[in-house]
């Protein structure tokens, strides 16, 4: 997918337009919200888990070399292959050099950030091969032209309409269809896809050094028909995916499942460590692991950043921000949204192509309370945009904004000043709205914005007062 | 070349590694939340209610007072027309006569080896298997690699039936990483966990339209498990 998240503001302007979009990112951020409070709640250990869940993953990355290589290794002695690839394109190739080696026409993908990320289905597609997304929000999305907006659920986006309308065109189901209807209509045309499939391509959750196993964490069945019926099986995974140890799996998967949807483990997950056994009649007869690079070993020599190949893709930090649950995920122009997106898209595409991203946070924190592995995402976004700025990429104004406030936060007296100055004017703007006096791209960004009023006196004064009543 | 990516990633890698060597591996046994159950709970119950929790139907026949007719009734108000079993060899070392339940409850009921292929399975109703494993903490079933039996007969029929003997019934999920990487007895013999296994916990779901859950996507609408008062040695 090509990048634009250099026109995050021109993207999420959009976006605050729609009100169908706002609707549903209500929708599923209350409930993504419920459902992930429960399931934290009801598990008194959480932090436990969480220092848990980041240390064994620590211990991974700072080894990295030796974690992938085990993991090759023990892949390997049970017949399958592993493959390093660079770049998406290098990727990209690799996938469809096994496909024609292997004579295979019709293929089924199961739900994959990292596919998304390599464009994947439009290079087999282009090779002439035919390529059905199995996850059914992957499917809605296919169907459409469109992208996924969410990491966890790709066709959020969308109203039950819209995907009746989908179908109504394509599979000439019913147009009034409801969402029991729409689910089994495309149950019955996947179905007949998988059955016929001979390439069954899936990203992973995890994979185990230790074990040589990739491990496929959802709900619906897909991942599991993928990796169960076609003849070959391709997983296309991030060098960062490896954990040390099976028995990892324990903490890790909680903290996913957990974060991710509530649920104290989704419906399946796969365990796949070798193609089919002697003795076994189906699975598949071929098994590889095509690594992806692309930018991440980049990332990971930053030791001030390294720490963001530890996310596990549960979506929470997305779930939890006020920006991504006002503008929703197209507006960050790639396939990683949310402030895990603004902190890892600039490392993929170039911080010169995404440049606004690490703007696009208020830098409330919620991210990095909610985040399953303590990834300290509102530094990281700190840290990105003083990047930003010496990498000449910020603008002008911002430049010289920092460099006004740098000069005021040093001297106090200038500060305090302008406060006073400052106080009666804000609150006559609160009072008329701020779209009123602005205009431009400033006036959009108001309009779904309002300004708290603030108090009449400033927090030093009343600091001063407070301490002199005796702090009561 | 592929190949040459590999050594120059290496390469990268290794003159950055921060890690000290040989820490990978090194065991670091993990600690057991308080949710997990322990000795002294009754799994059963615990395993029954979770799995009930998340759209599953689950019944401790260990339990009830006539097992057979309890599981035969389960099966006969699916008002499914055939079920497809296993070869597994451990089917004859129950005392519940599960081939017969299926039969006199209205189903042609076939039993397979390994080799039928998932086009076969999908023509039928019912998929019925043993469980290899079950983990109470979260109502989920494990189906590993066996030699006679199918990955998707738990997958592509409509419905699944698993029958879980009470020595495979384990607490939390620590038990169960424990028991493979150990060789607990449950694991051994042709139990093959190291090439393949997956986790079923409930029906197939998706939340994907609108974020309104249903039932019955890609895999079974209905999960029955049913926990045996009985066991089966694996030795
Ligand atoms: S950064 Fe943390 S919260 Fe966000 S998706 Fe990754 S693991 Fe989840």
């Amino acid at each position: 997918m090509r990048p634009r998240s250099d026109q995050f503001h021109e993207l999420s302007s959009e976006a605050l337009e729609d009100s169908f979009l706002r609707e549903a990112l209500k929708r599923a951020s209350s409930s993504f919200h419920a459902a992930k409070t429960d399931a934290v709640d009801s598990m008194p250990d959480w932090e436990e888990l969480r220092q848990r869940g980041h240390d064994r993953k620590n211990r991974a990355i700072e080894n990295l070399p030796e974690a992938l290589e085990v993991f090759e290794k023990n892949l390997r002695s049970r017949g399958g292959e592993v493959h390093y690839c660079e770049d998406g394109a290098a990727a990209r190739d690799q996938v469809l050099s096994i496909i024609r080696s292997s004579g295979g026409r019709s293929v089924t993908k199961s739900k994959s950030m990292v596919t998304e990320e390599i464009a994947l289905n439009d290079h087999l597609e282009a090779a002439g091969l035919s390529v059905l997304e199995g996850d059914l929000g992957e499917y809605i999305i296919q169907l459409a032209g469109e992208h996924p907006s969410h990491i966890i659920a790709p066709a959020i986006h969308k109203s039950r309409e819209e995907v009746a309308e989908l179908f109504h065109d394509h599979l000439g189901s019913d147009p009034d269809a409801d969402i029991p209807e729409l689910t089994r209509v495309a149950r019955e045309t996947l179905r007949e896809a998988f059955l016929g499939a001979d390439i069954g391509i899936s990203g992973a959750n995890f994979v185990i050094a230790e074990t040589g196993t990739i491990v496929l964490v959802e709900n619906e069945g897909n991942i599991r028909m993928s990796t169960t019926v076609p003849r070959v099986h391709i997983a296309v995974v991030g060098i960062e995916k490896v954990l040390p140890r099976r028995s990892d799996l324990a903490a890790l998967l909680r903290l996913l499942c957990r974060s991710a949807t509530g649920q104290r483990v989704t419906s399946y997950i796969s365990f796949i460590s070798s193609p089919r056994t002697g003795g076994e009649g189906d699975g598949p007869e071929k098994l590889h692991v095509v690594f992806l690079d692309a930018g991440r070993s980049r990332l990971w020599a930053d030791p001030t950043q390294r720490e963001a190949l530890n996310c596990i893709r549960c979506g929470a930090c997305l779930n939890f921000c006020p920006v991504y649950g006002s503008v929703g995920g197209h507006s960050y122009g790639w396939v990683y949204p949310g402030p895990i997106g603004s902190v890892i898209t600039p490392h993929y595409v170039g911080i010169e192509k995404a440049s606004q991203l690490p703007q696009a946070s208020s830098l409330c924190g919620r991210c990095g309370e909610v985040c399953p592995m303590k990834i300290p995402l509102p530094d990281m976004l700190l840290g990105l945009r003083a990047k930003a700025v010496e990498a000449g990429s910020a603008g002008f104004s911002e430049k010289l904004s920092m460099r006004v406030f740098s000069l005021l936060a040093r001297s106090p007296r200038l500060w305090r000043l302008l406060l006073a100055l400052g106080r009666p004017f804000y609150r006559l703007v609160a009072r008329a709205g701020l779209a009123s006096i602005l205009g431009g791209a400033a006036r959009r960004w108001s309009r779904s914005r309002s300004l708290p009023l603030p108090g009449r006196s400033g927090f030093r004064r009343w600091w001063r007062e407070d301490s002199e009543r005796g702090g009561e | 070349m592929p190949g040459d990516y590999r050594e120059r990633l290496f390469g990268f890698l290794r003159s950055r590694a921060a890690g000290q060597p040989g820490e990978l591996l090194v065991e670091d046994p993990a600690p057991r939340p308080s949710t997990a159950p322990g000795a002294g709970d009754d799994l059963a119950e615990r395993f029954r209610a979770e799995l009930c929790a998340v759209g599953g139907e689950a019944v401790n026949l260990g339990a009830v007072e006539d097992p057979a007719a309890e599981l035969g009734n389960w099966v006969k108000g699916l008002g499914l027309e055939s079920a497809v079993m296993d070869s597994d060899p451990a089917w004859e070392l129950l005392s519940l006569p599960v081939r017969e339940l299926l039969d006199s409850a209205g189903l042609a009921v076939d039993s397979v080896g390994s080799s039928v292929t998932p086009q076969e399975l999908a023509a039928y109703d019912l998929g019925v298997t043993l469980a290899d494993a079950a983990i109470a903490e979260t109502g989920t079933i494990v189906q590993c690699a066996r030699p006679f039996r199918p990955r998707s007969i738990s997958l592509v029929p409509r419905c699944h039936l698993v029958l879980v003997p009470g020595d495979r019934l384990l607490g939390g999920l620590e038990d169960f990483f424990e028991g493979i990487d150990e060789g607990a007895s449950w694991a051994a013999g042709d139990a093959d966990f190291d090439s393949y296994f997956t986790w079923i916990t409930g029906p197939s779901r998706t939340a994907d339209i609108e974020k309104t859950l249903t039932i019955g996507v890609h895999g079974p609408e209905r999960t029955g498990a049913f926990v045996l008062g009985e066991g089966v040695s694996d030795d």
